[in-house]
């Protein structure tokens, strides 16, 4: 400010600049305003868009890609995969995704998730578009239930979908046969339907399978329909020549299920698929024959001799067969020195027709215990019974007794026990077997004997001097007699005639009883009361037959005058 | 200080003079300039001895493209569908995405132009933001070269926005592929113009200015 420029121009000559108002705040600070707000904004929007995190187990990551694949429903993308870890044993792959927001009422523990890849099978090629865009993750939306976010990804796709009108219901099987996940269901050789899945039932008695039957042919599905499993080649030789039958080709290679409804007695109401349980029955000819594979066991003691009882011997309730005998064993009581014998019997309960309630297996088996119980309650006892006399057989029969002293359902282990009553057979046997006692008691040899002595008597008697005397000097006096006898012939005659026939009878009883008497002695047969009165009363007849002997050897006029006062 | 500090060097700032912008009249700057807006008394464009609120200016505009560069690097840039297949890759993943492929070299072009530089330069203008708000002393020659080498490089980060823009254009072959701008693009662009203009808003003459008062 002090110097001269050196071209001689003064500072002082240098015009001032002039002056304006100056603002505070620079209006530069609005950009980063601008940007912080852009970015604010973004945030809130990616905030928003976020949609519920998920994450689906699977045996493999095949196909799979973090960041890219996407998950679809009818092809729409719902989510994307953003990472792919292996779980902490190594056993699974734990894919984790993003979903859209709009989804997540959708995702409750009923949503299934599966990778969509090319597929060819028996029954049909699926998913050939992957083949060229990857493979993705396909969705079923669960229906209302439970939020999840974590899921367990199916190895296959579904069978069903849920969008699929239709139903589904259940069969028990003994066993699977060549029935697969997919295979169809056949109504009158028309397809109608797949099997969904199958399990062994809990204990492994049976198998579950569960199909599904698109509708409207759901409703040809009633109380009398029969499932029979339709797999294979069926051939039959008989006598009108070579049979084979197939519900088609496709269920030789990968099994099937077919189904009819029968004409039946009973209820063909509708059914409660929830709960009821089909039989699946192993071939066409079967589906007549009814099988059942529900078994409810029950235990029973006996105190008593089960001889006669085997195992797979009837239970029945009123006469109608119900069930079996599975097992008899021996228990000894160590404690008070006592045997009995516990009888194990299954029950088939679809035997029976039940009103009044649904007959689903597994919800209802505690009320059927109580069902038990209650029926123990009204008398409901187990009897040992006698099937066939002759042969033994015994059977274990149910009944209500109404006298019967009150008691309660009680449990062995597992099984309830039924209260037992002594059967009639068993207090038969016992009077029985006192008769028997008795008759050995009977001094059979000694009467045998008594009339052998008497027979012995009357034949010395029948062989002596005497007698034939006697009977020359009866012959004359039968001369005088028989004049005589012709007025006494009203008389005498009708009661010797009557006295002989008696005795001859009884001679003939005689035989008879001692027949019988053998009889009964090497077939242990009752009715031995009759015999021994029979015996007695043939010794009394023995003894009449002696003393008219004796008197007639003193008094041979006897017979002409009677017996005279001096006897 | 070496060649600095002993110069006998005079700005025109000290000498009470400044020069107009747009037609290079040389003026008096009396205490006004310190107090308002003067403005050339022949051309009548804003006069200042040093660039305007350079600091202020320079800070907002660092701060806007700081906010701007997360989404620039976290949003899509491109979205490429082939066969069916929709792809969204952001500057990083198609880097990744070139290097996997074997094509290192464009993958090192984008990563120097559209990750490297913008960052280099936002932590440069920081750095030198820093210094002159603190009044460091330390290498103000460095300083000087470092600020001209950020404003030389700064347009170069637009080739990634022009190759978004050539694929964009050139890839529409409908079913079989296509390309398609994503968003991250604008944000890209935003960041690299406002550090370009970052850049021209510093005033390096004000490196200088405090070494002088330093000394």
């Amino acid at each position: 400010m002090s110097s001269d420029g050196e071209n001689g121009l003064k500072m002082e000559d240098l015009p001032e600049p002039r002056v304006r108002a100056s603002r505070r705040i620079s209006l530069v600070w609005l950009v980063p305003l601008v940007a912080f707000l852009v970015g604010l904004g973004l945030a809130v929007r990616a905030y928003m868009e976020k949609g519920p995190r998920i994450t689906i187990q699977f045996a493999s990551a095949e196909g799979l890609e973090a960041g890219k694949t996407r998950i679809k429903y009818k092809d729409v993308d719902v989510g994307r995969v953003e990472t792919i870890q292996l779980d902490g044993q190594l056993s699974h792959v734990r894919v984790t995704a993003s979903m859209v927001p709009e989804i997540e009422p959708y995702l409750t523990d009923s949503t299934r998730f599966w990778v969509v890849r090319a597929r060819i099978g028996a029954g049909e090629v699926s998913g050939l578009g992957t083949l060229f865009s990857g493979a993705y993750i396909a969705m079923d939306p669960g229906g209302k239930g439970k939020t999840e976010r974590k899921f367990k990804g199916l190895e296959s796709p579904p069978v069903v979908t849920l969008d699929t009108p239709g139903t589904h219901y259940r069969l028990r099987a003994a066993k699977l046969g060549s029935v697969d996940i997919g295979a169809p269901v056949y109504f009158r050789q028309i397809k109608v339907g797949q099997v969904v899945h199958y399990e062994m039932e809990a204990g492994g008695a049976a198998v579950n399978v569960k199909i599904f039957i698109r509708s409207p042919h759901d409703e040809r599905v009633n109380q009398n329909t029969r499932f029979w499993n339709a797999s294979g080649l069926d051939v039959t030789v008989d006598p009108n020549g070579v049979r084979i039958d197939t519900q088609s080709i496709l269920t030789m290679l990968e099994g099937g299920i077919a189904f009819e409804t029968l004409p039946n007695i009973g209820s063909g109401g509708p059914v409660d698929p929830e709960r009821h349980i089909f039989t699946l029955f192993a071939s066409y000819d079967r589906i007549h024959e009814p099988t059942f594979v529900r078994k409810l066991y029950f235990m029973a003691y006996f105190d008593g001799t089960v001889r006669g009882l085997t195992v797979g011997a009837p239970v029945e309730f009123r006469g109608i067969k119900i069930g079996e005998v599975t097992d008899i064993k021996l228990q000894f009581n160590a404690k008070n020195a006592a045997f009995r014998i516990p009888v194990l019997c299954a029950i088939e309960p679809e035997r029976i027709e039940i009103n009044g309630r649904s007959t689903d297996a597994k919800a209802s088996q505690k009320a059927e215990f109580e069902m038990i119980a209650r029926l123990v309650r009204k008398g409901l006892r187990a009897q040992l019974r006698t099937g066939v006399l002759l042969t033994g057989q015994l059977y274990i029969n149910l009944d209500i007794h109404k006298g019967a002293k009150p008691a309660e359902l009680t449990f062995a282990g597992q099984y309830p026990v039924l209260p037992t009553v002594p059967e009639p057979v068993q207090e038969l046997t016992a009077s029985l077997s006192n008769i028997l006692d008795r008759l050995e008691k009977l001094p059979i040899e000694q009467i045998g004997e008594d009339l052998g002595q008497t027979v012995h008597h009357t034949r010395q008697l029948l062989g002596s001097s005497d007698l034939s005397a006697a009977v020359v000097s009866l012959n004359q006096s039968l001369e005088q007699l028989s004049r005589f006898t012709k007025g006494l012939n009203t008389e005498v005659t009708p009661q010797m005639s009557a006295l002989l026939e008696e005795s001859r009878k009884t001679m003939a009883a005689g035989q008879g009883a001692l027949t019988a008497a053998e009889k009964l002695l090497n077939t242990d047969a009752p009715l031995s009361y009759e015999l021994s009165q029979t015996l007695k009363e043939l010794s009394r007849a023995a003894r009449a037959v002696s003393n008219l002997a004796d008197l007639l050897e003193r008094n041979p006029q006897a017979l002409i005058y009677g017996k005279g006062d001096d006897q | 200080m070496g060649p600095i500090s002993n110069s006998s060097s005079l700005t025109a700032a000290e000498a009470g003079l400044v020069s107009c912008h747009s037609c290079r009249l040389l003026c008096r700057a009396g205490d006004q300039v310190k107090s308002g807006h003067p403005y050339c008394p022949r051309c009548h464009a804003p006069l200042h001895p040093r660039k305007p609120a350079s600091l202020s200016r320079t800070w907002a505009l660092v701060l806007a493209a700081m906010l701007l560069y997360i989404p620039a690097n976290v949003l899509p840039i491109t979205q490429t569908t082939s066969l069916g297949h929709t792809q969204s890759d952001t500057i990083l993943s198609g880097v990744v995405y070139f290097m996997i492929s074997g094509s290192w070299h464009i993958a090192l072009i984008i990563f120097v132009a559209s990750i490297l530089v913008p960052l280099v330069k936002l932590v440069v203008l920081i750095y030198l933001l820093l210094s002159v708000q603190f009044k460091w002393l330390w290498r103000p020659r460095e300083r000087t070269r470092l600020y001209r080498l950020t404003e030389a490089v700064g347009r170069w980060s637009m080739v990634d926005i022009y190759v978004v823009t050539v694929l964009v254009a050139l890839v529409r072959m409908d079913a079989l592929a296509s390309v398609t701008a994503g968003p991250a693009g604008l944000y890209f662009a935003a960041v690299v113009v406002l550090t370009m203009l970052a850049a021209d808003s510093f005033d390096p003459r004000l490196i200088w200015d405090t070494a002088k008062e330093r000394k």
